[in-house]
């Protein structure tokens, strides 16, 4: 049985589609990392999901039940934008509303339970209003997690939190998933953070499903590689095979021959000079998973590059200070 | 569904404005008990004749009907209250956590519907309870009504004023805004709505004569008489009843295809 399950799903507001025709499945137990830029439609996808928009058309499953629009099921807990909290009642009474309408037995212990996991325990008396951002966030995950639901859905499940925080949420969630088997949907721009913790990832774009990747495919992605290129790649690529047979090769569209397997630049250059190769670029590539997932989802329009003719124009002003080393080439 | 309305009685019973909405309609029923005391204490009041005491003893209901209907301001209090109870369900988006439970948004609506009359039974009890307190501490002897009487009188009461606050969430629902509710609180519970649309009814030219006396005899003259202390026929019963319904279907309509996020 799929956690997830979404045929065509879409929702349109006016002539505006923010989510079309998605065919989406996650399995269950998997931690399923949902990735776009803003205004993709993520959130849009998890709030029909979570039955709080109802879909424009299509269907959803959810834990094998299928649901009517503008309903989810009672196994799901979410984490959605903000975390509706009345900020009136106690860190405690937020939670045990949530218990009682969903009929969790013993729903005081269930409750200190749920913010125990969340490091809230010791302000559970507390109004709600008091709280900082950081613990309204993960009262908002308290209020997810009680009543033990099977899938979790959570966007932007960081957002407030401090280095230690995030720690601690993404171990409860890894620790969750892994005792309780729960499926976790998962939302976040902190790409470093999914990467610690996700089984499998979703690339949404301009509402679309556009690549589903394993974790194992996105690390074979972002792995290191060595190209190179010479005047002649089909002899330099039958000699380089030659010369280290236990290495990956494969010839890219505009016939740089990329290098996996722990081929150095010095070795590659050596054997193609050899065999009288003329070699006229030569680097090791380093690509880490933000520059894969940016690519993916597309550049954002609005946003423009950072324009360093401009910067030297400037008098006296230094150009911006690129990231070298880590999401670019470096030259052997 | 009785899940959803222990939920919702439990995050009533725990909320502090809403308790402070109570105290101003305690305040507002002990009006009429403190005249009363003032009577007593201060002869320069008496002499006003602001009060006038009718002659020993005191008919309860007549008192109830005075202090806590009185000019259908009850009626508004309790729609303002209701108003603010659901309101903080959308205001605060607390109501996302709420549609994952069985029934989901229907479940929500209905129970809305059940804690919308347990709490003006309540309030109204209460109230009645605390202007025979107050009058029992003064030492004034008053004319118990019968068990049918006052039973029917308070449900009355009750009913009538969670008919016109079924109005009051149905603003709150439609525009999530807190404000927009306290408003159709106090316009329809006081019966300004009402007035109004029987004014326009008696002046359509040609209009068959149950067309135009419809609202003649619906829930503000029952309010009216109810402020009287004076128990109704068994119609006010099913009007009220009839407009919480209606008003409660329209709840589940909107609430269907409502945007929570």
């Amino acid at each position: 049985m799929d956690a997830i399950k979404t045929s065509g799903l879409t929702k349109s507001y006016g002539s505006k589609r923010a989510v079309d025709d998605m065919s989406l499945t996650v399995g269950a137990g998997e931690i399923y990392g949902f990735v776009g830029r803003n205004g993709a439609g993520k959130s849009t996808v998890m709030k029909m999901l979570a039955g709080l928009v109802p879909p424009t058309s299509g269907e959803i499953e959810v834990l094998g039940e299928r649901q009517t629009p503008g309903n989810t099921s009672r196994r799901l807990g979410a984490l959605i934008e903000s975390p509706g909290i009345h900020p009136g009642l106690s860190g405690l009474d937020n939670v045990m509303v949530r218990a009682l309408a969903l009929g969790v037995p013993r729903a005081k212990a269930a409750s200190m339970q749920a913010l125990d996991i969340v490091g809230l325990s010791a302000v559970a008396k507390k109004r709600a209003k008091t709280y900082s951002l950081g613990m309204k966030q993960r009262l908002g995950l308290a209020l997810a997690l009680v009543g033990s639901p099977d899938l979790l859905l959570l966007d932007e499940p960081f957002n407030g939190l401090d280095p230690q925080a995030v720690r601690e949420v993404r171990t409860t969630i890894m620790n969750l998933a892994r005792m309780r088997s729960l499926t976790v949907f998962i939302s976040s721009h902190v790409l470093d953070q999914l990467e610690r913790m996700v089984t499998r990832y979703g690339v949404i774009r301009d509402g679309r499903l556009v690549r589903e990747m394993s974790a194992e495919e996105v690390e074979a992605e972002c792995a290191d590689y060595l190209s190179i290129r010479a005047a002649e790649p089909q002899l330099a690529l039958a000699r380089l095979q030659d010369a280290f047979p236990e290495a990956r090769f494969s010839v890219m569209a505009d016939d740089a021959i990329r290098a996996e397997g722990g081929v150095s630049a010095e070795d590659a250059g050596r054997a193609l000079a050899e065999a009288g190769i003329p070699v006229t670029e030569l680097f090791v590539h380093e690509r880490d998973i933000e520059e894969l997932f940016v690519d993916l989802m597309g550049a954002d329009p609005s946003i423009p590059a950072p324009d360093d003719a401009a910067w030297s124009q400037a008098a006296g002003a230094e150009p911006p200070r690129r990231l070298v080393g880590k999401g670019g080439g470096r030259n052997a | 569904m009785l899940n959803m309305i222990r939920a919702q009685m439990y995050r009533i019973a725990k909320s502090r404005s809403i308790w402070a909405v109570c105290l101003i309609i305690a305040l507002f029923v002990l009006a009429t008990p403190f005249a009363l005391w003032l009577y007593q204490v201060w002869p320069a009041f008496a002499a006003t004749g602001i009060v006038e005491l009718p002659d020993d003893p005191l008919p309860l209901l007549r008192i109830w009907g005075v202090s806590v209907v009185g000019g259908s301001a009850f009626p508004m209090m309790v729609g303002v209250l209701l108003a603010l109870v659901f309101s903080e369900d959308f205001k605060s988006g607390y109501v996302k956590n709420l549609v994952q439970a069985r029934g989901g948004r229907v479940s929500y609506a209905l129970s809305a519907a059940a804690c919308s009359v347990i709490v003006s039974c309540a309030v109204t009890v209460g109230a009645a309870a605390l202007v025979a307190l107050a009058l029992a501490a003064q030492g004034y002897p008053f004319a118990m009504p019968t068990g049918t009487e006052a039973l029917g009188w308070m449900a009355q009461v009750a009913l009538c004023s969670v008919a016109y606050a079924g109005v009051a969430v149905l603003v709150v629902l439609v525009t999530g805004s807190e404000a927009a509710g306290v408003v159709a609180a106090v316009v329809v519970g006081g019966g300004m709505v009402e007035t109004a649309l029987r004014l326009v009814l008696a002046n359509i030219p040609g209009a068959p004569a149950a067309v135009r006396d419809c609202l003649d005899s619906y829930l503000a003259v029952d309010i009216a008489q109810l402020g009287q202390g004076i128990v109704c026929d068994p119609l006010t019963y099913a009007q009220a009843v009839a407009t919480l319904a209606a008003a409660v279907v329209l709840w589940l309509l909107v609430i269907r295809r409502k945007s929570l996020a």
